[in-house]
């Protein structure tokens, strides 16, 4: 037999080189976890690193960005002053002497020569002949003022003239303001109307440049209106709108009014409609005849508006300066938000709208006549307005009423359901549909033939039966035999006991079933009666809101009269339509 | 009277105001059309409408045709292909159509079914705004008034 070897210090060994294997690759691991760590640690500083350095390259850049902009600003103004700087001198200059004309202090040399002077430094400015020819017209030089208005006039038609309709009619010269107005109007573009028309077109309809202005103005903007096209789009979009404004005149129909119609018509909301959108029909006319009947005092703020378009017209900027102007207000957005240019474009193009905010003569036309207050004129110019635009508000009148009639029903369906009432509820009423265009008659002879056909079904179906019988006849009848299979007297005795408990039960069933009977019976009539007085209503009630629709609807025709009496139509212009 | 009500605030209803009007042609019309088309109808052709009701013998009702079918090709307003009406006479005739081209006169009870470009015409017809309505080929449809003058 072989002598056994000893492993056990072996397998120590190898327990123990085990456990410290184990030991290493658990401080390998944690080795690993820290440099994991640190690498995520890294990373992450790595990202803030990086965010930071956008952050400070975008930083940098719109530093720059404002810098740049400054440096700009400043080139852009200097090239303002060095090509339109002496315009400042004539706007001030031109202030000076309108303020002087009011007064009356300054001799009529001093304005000539200061006006000869700044005519000969600033070409092509509309505003220096202008000056020269105020200095001539307060010196009665009447060859040297034509000429004066003539350059003045080639330079900048709508400004010179506008400029001597607000100067001359300031100074009492209402006849030459007039003529002025209409240089004015003719060189305007119906596409792009300035702000300070609206402010014009207020005075004149408060009768400032009297009563031949206000038919040169209503005359001219008949003239555009056919420039831009009846049938055009403009034309369709100012239509749309007054079909629109009228829309918004609706009243809204309570529901109460018509309790029974509004139950039992599905069409309920139709007819409800009609007389909703036909309702729009009277308050346009109370709306609009107070306008065209609306009298008021020229407000004092008109003068002063005006006054503030003649100072605005002296000072603003000429429109050969407007592309500099606008390439200051962009570099001054960016300097103003701090370097983004993004932002800055946004801010430089909301303001830029003021720069030149203009509108066509329809949006005009139509905003003035139906939001006045949008635009800031007076309930005098809407009438104004309204007149101008009659042809398009004429139309939408038209389609207004023809969108709503293509609705018009003769007569409606009355749905009486299972539930139109409690009784219908309860009897389980079979359901009826009846018209108002039926003979009354013939409804009335349905609605009870449904009703009798539901109390006979029901009155049938609570009524006593002989098959109640069965249930309480077998349950006797087992009970009897097995009493009999106990002891036969036992039997004899549950027989004759289970006889009377079934008759008794069956009596009581019997009168039960008869309350329940006697109870339909009772309520047939009055159940037939509510639903006929139903019927009668809602009958009644469809004629109501069809006489009250016809009466409402019958008033297109007054609201057609309104708009073609309206007191600023142009009769020159319909005069010369026929 | 009804009792009708504005809104709180004196807010405008918040139901959709615009007008999905029913009689705007499917296909585009030419401006000029478009004109002609809104002008007002001349008194002697609204007299010839009106005669139709009232004309019994059919070579009365024959010529009134004709007569019409040339004042509107006169007029120069496109492919009318009838006129619709409310018709006077009496139960159980609702309406009456036109067909200018076809000269035909055919009236209609309300159970009647129309020819389906007729159909936006039947409503209109029940008002008594409009002395008859113009169905067009292009799917226009101008109801005109009593006066002559046209709703579109």
């Amino acid at each position: 037999m072989a002598e056994a070897t000893d492993l056990s210090g072996v397998y120590r060994a190898i327990r123990v080189l085990g456990q410290q294997l184990g030991t290493q690759i658990d401080e390998v691991g944690a080795s690993v976890g820290v440099v994991h760590h640190d690498l995520a640690l890294t990373s992450d500083e790595l990202k803030r690193l990086r965010e930071e350095f956008n952050e400070f390259v975008m930083q940098a850049e719109k530093t720059a960005n404002v810098q740049q902009s400054e440096t700009r600003v400043v080139a852009l103004k200097a090239e303002m002053d060095r090509q339109f700087g002496h315009y400042a001198v004539v706007r001030r200059t031109s202030t000076g002497i309108l303020q002087a004309f009011d007064v009356g202090n300054v001799s009529n040399q001093v304005v000539t020569q200061v006006s000869e002077e700044l005519m000969i430094q600033t070409p092509r400015y509309w505003l220096a002949p202008v000056l020269v020819a105020l200095a001539a017209w307060s010196r009665d030089d009447q060859d040297m003022a034509e000429k004066s208005v003539r350059e003045a006039y080639s330079r900048d038609p709508s400004k010179t003239s506008l400029l001597f309709t607000l100067v001359l009619r300031r100074q009492g010269r209402a006849e030459a303001a007039t003529r002025w107005l209409q240089h004015y109007l003719t060189s305007l573009d119906p596409r792009a109307l300035g702000r300070e028309f609206a402010v014009v077109l207020e005075a004149v309809s408060y009768d400032a440049f009297g009563v031949h202005g206000q038919q040169i103005l209503i005359h001219k903007m008949h003239e555009w209106a056919k420039v831009l096209g009846t049938g055009s789009d403009s034309f369709e979009h100012q239509a749309r709108n007054w079909v629109g404004e009228i829309g918004m005149q609706r009243e809204q129909l309570v529901d109460h009014e018509y309790p029974q119609l509004a139950r039992l018509a599905p069409e309920w909301p139709t007819i409800k409609r009609l007389l909703e959108q036909a309702s729009a029909l009277p308050v346009t006319i109370d709306k609009y005849t107070e306008v065209a009947n609306h009298v008021g005092m020229m407000p004092a703020s008109l003068e002063d508006l005006m006054d503030d378009i003649l100072d605005q017209l002296v000072t603003e900027y000429d429109k050969d300066e407007l592309p500099l102007r606008r390439d200051v207000l962009y570099h001054s957005s960016v300097i103003e938000m701090g370097g983004d240019k993004v932002q800055a474009r946004k801010r430089a193009d909301q303001l830029g709208v003021a720069l030149d905010a203009s509108m066509d003569l329809m949006s005009m036309q139509t905003q003035a006549a139906t939001n006045p207050e949008l635009i800031g004129v007076s309930a005098r110019t809407q009438r104004v307005c309204v007149g101008a635009c009659h042809d398009a508000f004429r139309v939408a009148v038209g389609r207004f009423c023809t969108a709503y009639r293509s609705r018009l029903m003769d007569s409606t369906t009355l749905d009486f359901s299972p539930t139109h009432s409690q009784y219908a509820e309860t009897y389980g009423f079979k359901g009826c549909r009846l018209d108002t265009a039926m003979n009354e008659q013939t409804g009335i002879g349905l609605l009870k033939q449904t009703w009798e056909d539901t109390f006979h079904d029901y009155i049938e179906s609570v009524s006593f039966k002989d098959q109640w019988y069965t249930a309480p006849v077998s349950i006797a009848v087992v009970v009897t035999v097995v009493a009999f299979f106990i002891a036969w007297p036992a039997g004899i005795i549950v027989a004759l006991a289970g006889t009377l408990i079934v008759a008794y039960l069956a009596k009581q069933k019997k009168d039960q079933c008869q309350a329940e009977v006697d109870k339909a019976e009772q309520a047939r009539d009055a159940a037939m009666r509510l639903s006929l007085q139903m019927y009668r209503d809602s009958t009644a009630q469809f004629v109501d809101a069809m006489s009250l629709y016809r009466e409402l609807d019958s008033q297109e025709a007054d609201l057609l009269r309104l708009i073609d009496t309206w007191p600023t139509r142009d009769q020159q212009d319909e005069q010369e339509a026929i | 009277m009804p009792e009708f009500q504005r809104r709180y605030l004196n807010a405008r209803p918040s139901l959709n105001t615009s007008v999905q009007s029913q009689t705007v042609p499917s296909q585009s019309v030419p401006p000029h059309v478009m004109r002609s088309r809104r002008r007002i109808r001349p008194p002697d052709l609204l007299d010839a409408v009106r005669a139709i009701d009232t004309t019994v013998d059919s070579a009365g009702q024959q010529a009134l045709i004709n007569y019409l079918h040339q004042q509107y090709e006169a007029m120069q307003v496109g492919m009318l292909i009838g006129l619709f009406s409310h018709c006077y006479l009496g139960q159980p005739y609702v309406d009456h159509r036109v067909d200018l081209a076809g000269s035909i006169l055919e009236h209609y009870t309300a159970t009647d079914h129309l020819p389906p470009q007729f159909d936006s015409a039947r409503p209109l017809a029940r008002t008594n705004a409009y002395l008859y309505i113009e169905v067009y080929q292009d799917g226009h449809v101008i109801p005109v008034r009593h006066d002559g003058t046209t709703a579109n």
